[in-house]
C-alpha cells in the first residue's frame, strides 16, 4: 500500500509540472510566447538553415573565460548566418561522467553544428564525429590527435586552437621593455596545462629576446586542477614575494589565481599583464597598473570556424588561430614609441615564423607543448 | 462507522505524509517558474522539456535511472547514519575514495569477470567504510563531532586524489594531457542490461541494498541498537549497547554504502575511469535525497528518483527552452525547504497536524558532542 501512495506521489509529481504550467497567472502572460514556440515548431525545419549547439566543460556559460567565449562566439555566429533564437543552444555539463550524452543530445534533437570547449571533451567529441560524418564538429582546446598524440583529422571535426606562446611573447617582450629594475615575474596557473605552459615559455622567451640580461622568475601554482586557477590568495602571496625580490613587472596566466597576483602586484605599484581576455575590462581592480594582455580570441575564432562551414571552406583538422596583444588603455602614454614599433615588428615576425617564440629554456617545463609553426 | 474510520485512520497518516511533499514540489515549482520568467524563458516549455528529458524516450529513462543509480546509493548511506544519530555530511569523499579504490583493483588486478567484478566493488565498499569509520572512531574515543571530521575528511579525500590524478601522479594516466586515471579492464565493468544502451546494473544492486538496509534497520538487532543510539544515547548505554562500538560501526556501514556508489559510478559509465569534475555533488545530493525521503531506506528511493529525473531532465530543458543548469538547483533547494520546514506547507495549505506517532529522529541530538 505504502509504496503504491510513493508511485502515485511521483506520478504526481509529474502531472504537477504539467498543473504548474495550466496555473491562469502564468499562461496568462505567456500566452503570446506559446503561440510563438508552436508556430515556430513548424516552420523550424524549414527555417534553420543551420542548427548550433554548444556543450560547456564542466563550468558556466557566464564564467568570463573559456565557456563564456566560445558561448557568445556561438550566439554571433548564429546572428552572421541570420539564424533565429530557436536555431541554437547549450547545455553545461555538470560531471564529467555526463560528456558524450550531453553532446549526443544534440545529436537525436537533430542540431548540425555541435561545438564542445575544453579538451577534457576531445576524445569523446572525435569518437561522436566519426559516427556522425554528415555532422560538422568544433573543439575549443582540442587538438585533433589519436591516442597516441599522432594527428589524425576527420574532415568534419575541426580543432580550434591557439598559439598561447605568440601572446606569451609579445607581453614578454613588452615586459623586457617596460622594466627598469631588470627582473620581471610571472604567477601561473597548473604547468601540466599545455596553453599555460605555452603562455609561460612565450613569456620567459620573450622578455630574453629584447632583454637578455633581465631576470624572469616564474611561479606556477604548485597545486592540481581543483585550486591552481582559483587560488587568489596564492596568487597575491607569490606577487608580493616577486615584488619583494624587486620585480617590477607581472605577468599573470591562470584564472583566479593570476587575477589575485595582478591585484596584489598592482597594489604593490609594479606594472602588471593580463591573459585571454582584455583584462583591463574584466578585471577593473588594475586598470590603472595593466600595460595590456595577451588575448586569446576564443570569440573570433568560435565565429570563424562556425563561418567555414557556411562558406564550404571548412576542412577539418587543428586550427591554430594567433594570440595578440590587447590595447594598451590607460598606459598608452607610458609606452615608448619605439617600444611600440618594436612590439609591431616582433608581432610580424612571430606571425611570418622568422622568430620561434617556443623553444624551451634551461628549467622549463621538459614537456612545453609547443606546437610546429604552419 | 467507526470501525472503518478506525481502518482509514493509518491510510489518512500516510496520506499527510505523502502530500506535503506534493505540495511542497508543486510550490517549489510555481515559485521556480516565477524566476524561470523573470530570466526570460518560459516555464512550459520548461518544464515540458524537464519532462520529455527525464522520461520522453528509452534513452532518456536510461540516464534518469543512471543518476537515480548513486543518490539511492549515497541517500541510504546518509540516512542509515541519521537513524544512528550521525550526521554524515562525508558521503562526496567516501564515494570518491570508494571510486579510485575500485579503479586501483579494476585497473591491476587480473581476473575473470566473475571475480574481478565483486573484488572491485568490494574494494570500493572497504575504502569507503575505513574512510568513515576515522571520523567515526575519532566521536567515539574523543567526543570529535562528526559535522566537522567529515567535512575535513571530504577536503583531505578530495586532495589527495587530485594529486595522485595530477601530473606525474601515481594513478595518472601517462598519455593523458587530462588529469585521470587509466580505464578498467573490461573484466571490472558492469555487466550492461539492455544491450547497446548504457543501462548497467547498478540500479538493481541500488534496490536491493534499499530493501537490505531497510531490513537492516527495522527488522535486526543491529538496526534497533542503531536507531537506539540514534535517538538517545543515554537511554541506549542504560539498555547495555556498545555505544562507541555502535557509533564506529554505524559510520563505516554508511560510508562503505557511499564508496559502493563511488565503484558503481567508475566500472558502470564510460570512459570508465576516474577524471577530475567527476561526480561532483553526488555525495551532498545524498543528503538532500535523504531527508526528502524522511530518512527512510524507501522514501530515499522515490526522493533519489526525483533528484535523478531533474538532473537528467535538465539537458533537454537547457537545450529546448535555454534555462540554464543552475535552475534545477533552485527548484530542488525549495523542494528541499518546504520539505524540512513543512510547517510554511501546511500553514500555506490549511493542513491539520495529525501523526501523533511520527517516526522521527531528533537530528540536533548529535550536537551534544560524543558519547561521553
Amino acid at each position: 500500500m505504502k509504496r503504491n501512495l510513493t508511485k502515485l506521489m511521483v506520478l504526481l509529481a509529474i502531472l504537477s509540472i504539467l498543473l504548474t504550467a495550466c496555473q491562469p497567472k502564468v499562461s496568462e502572460t505567456e500566452q503570446p510566447v506559446q503561440n510563438e514556440t508552436s508556430t515556430t515548431k513548424v516552420e523550424e525545419k524549414e527555417e534553420c538553415s543551420y542548427k548550433i549547439g554548444y556543450v560547456s566543460d564542466v563550468g558556466k556559460i557566464n564564467d568570463q573565460s573559456f565557456n563564456q567565449a566560445s558561448w557568445t562566439g556561438v550566439e554571433e555566429a548564429a546572428k552572421l548566418l541570420g539564424l533565429g533564437k530557436e536555431c541554437y543552444s547549450f547545455i553545461e555539463t555538470t560531471d564529467s561522467a555526463d560528456y558524450e550524452i550531453n553532446i549526443r543530445s544534440f545529436v537525436d534533437e537533430g542540431y548540425n553544428i555541435i561545438v564542445t570547449s575544453g579538451f577534457a571533451m576531445g576524445a569523446i567529441t572525435r569518437q561522436i564525429a566519426k559516427e556522425n560524418p554528415e555532422l560538422f564538429f568544433i573543439g575549443v582546446g582540442q587538438e585533433q590527435v589519436n591516442e597516441n598524440f599522432e594527428p589524425d583529422p576527420y574532415p568534419n571535426a575541426v580543432g580550434l586552437n591557439f598559439r598561447e606562446d605568440f601572446g606569451g611573447f609579445l607581453v614578454g617582450a613588452l615586459a623586457g621593455l617596460m622594466t627598469e629594475t631588470n627582473v620581471v615575474g610571472g604567477v601561473f596557473g597548473c604547468q601540466f596545462i599545455p596553453p599555460v605552459a605555452r603562455y609561460e615559455v612565450g613569456y620567459y622567451n620573450g622578455v630574453k629576446f629584447v632583454n637578455p640580461d633581465a631576470k624572469v622568475i616564474n611561479v606556477y601554482h604548485p597545486g592540481s586542477i581543483d585550486v591552481c586557477f582559483s587560488d587568489a590568495t596564492f596568487g597575491s602571496e607569490t606577487a608580493k614575494a616577486l615584488v619583494s625580490e624587486g620585480a617590477d613587472v607581472l605577468y599573470g596566466a591562470g584564472g583566479l589565481t593570476a587575477n589575485g597576483a595582478l591585484i596584489t602586484a598592482c597594489n604593490q605599484g609594479a606594472y602588471v599583464l593580463g591573459t585571454d581576455m582584455d583584462q583591463f575590462v574584466t578585471l577593473p581592480e588594475v586598470k590603472d597598473c595593466i600595460l595590456s594582455s595577451a588575448l586569446k580570441d576564443i570569440q573570433e575564432g568560435v565565429v570563424g570556424v562556425i563561418g567555414s562551414i557556411a562558406d564550404g571552406s571548412f576542412g577539418g583538422g587543428d586550427v591554430y588561430a594567433p594570440s595578440s596583444l590587447a590595447p594598451f588603455h590607460n598606459l598608452d602614454s607610458a609606452i615608448p614609441e619605439d617600444a611600440k614599433v618594436l612590439l609591431e615588428e616582433i608581432a610580424e615576425k612571430l606571425y611570418s615564423g622568422e622568430i620561434n617564440p617556443c623553444t624551451p629554456f634551461e628549467g622549463s617545463n621538459p614537456n612545453t607543448f609547443c606546437v610546429p609553426i604552419k | 462507522m467507526d470501525n472503518l474510520l478506525n481502518k482509514l485512520n493509518p491510510i489518512k497518516n500516510i496520506y499527510i505524509s505523502v502530500i506535503v511533499p506534493i505540495l511542497a514540489i508543486f510550490t517549489a515549482l510555481i515559485l521556480s517558474s516565477v524566476v524561470i520568467i523573470l530570466s526570460g524563458s518560459n516555464p512550459l516549455l520548461a518544464y515540458l522539456a524537464l519532462a520529455e528529458g527525464a522520461f520522453g524516450n528509452l534513452n532518456n529513462w536510461i540516464e534518469t535511472i543512471l543518476k537515480t543509480t548513486p543518490l539511492i546509493i549515497g541517500g541510504l548511506g546518509v540516512a542509515l547514519a541519521f537513524r544512528g544519530g550521525l550526521f554524515n555530511i562525508g558521503v562526496e569523499g567516501q564515494i570518491f575514495v570508494g571510486s579510485i579504490a575500485s579503479v586501483i583493483i579494476g585497473t591491476t588486478l587480473k581476473a575473470p569477470a566473475i571475480i574481478h567484478i565483486p573484488l572491485t566493488l568490494l574494494a570500493g565498499v572497504i575504502a569507503g567504510a575505513v574512510w568513515a569509520a576515522i571520523p567515526g572512531y575519532l566521536k567515539a574515543k574523543f567526543g570529535a563531532h562528526e559535522v566537522i571530521t567529515t567535512i575535513m575528511t571530504n577536503y583531505i579525500a578530495t586532495r589527495i586524489i587530485t594529486w595522485s590524478i595530477g601530473m606525474n601522479g601515481p594513478l595518472r594516466k601517462t598519455t593523458s594531457f587530462v588529469p585521470e586515471t587509466n580505464s578498467l579492464l573490461e573484466t571490472a565493468r558492469l555487466p550492461i542490461m539492455i544491450s547497446d544502451t548504457r543501462l548497467h546494473i547498478g540500479i538493481v544492486i541500488a534496490l536491493i541494498l534499499a530493501i537490505v538496509v531497510y531490513i537492516l534497520l527495522f527488522r535486526t538487532t543491529l538496526g534497533i541498537e542503531i536507531r537506539t543510539v540514534g535517538l538517545n544515547i543515554t537511554a541506549a548505554k542504560y539498555c547495555g549497547i556498545k555505544v562507541n562500538r555502535n557509533i564506529v560501526l554505524t559510520m563505516a556501514i554508511s560510508g562503505g554504502l557511499a564508496g559502493l556508489a563511488g565503484a558503481i559510478q567508475v566500472m558502470g559509465l564510460p570512459p570508465y575511469n576516474f577524471t577530475a569534475g567527476f561526480n561532483v555533488g553526488y555525495g551532498f545530493d545524498s543528503l538532500a535525497v535523504a531527508v526528502l525521503g524522511n530518512i527512510n531506506p524507501i522514501g530515499v528511493v522515490f526522493s533519489a528518483f526525483l533528484f535523478g529525473a531533474m538532473d537528467s531532465g535538465a539537458r533537454l530543458m537547457q537545450l529546448r527552452a535555454k534555462v540554464p543548469v543552475d535552475m534545477i538547483t533552485i527548484l530542488q533547494g525549495l523542494i528541499l525547504m518546504f520539505v524540512a520546514a513543512n510547517q510554511i506547507i501546511r500553514g500555506i495549505y490549511r493542513i491539520q497536524i495529525q501523526d501523533k506517532k511520527a517516526d522521527k529522529v531528533n537530528l540536533s541530538q548529535g550536537w551534544g558532542g560524543g558519547s561521553k
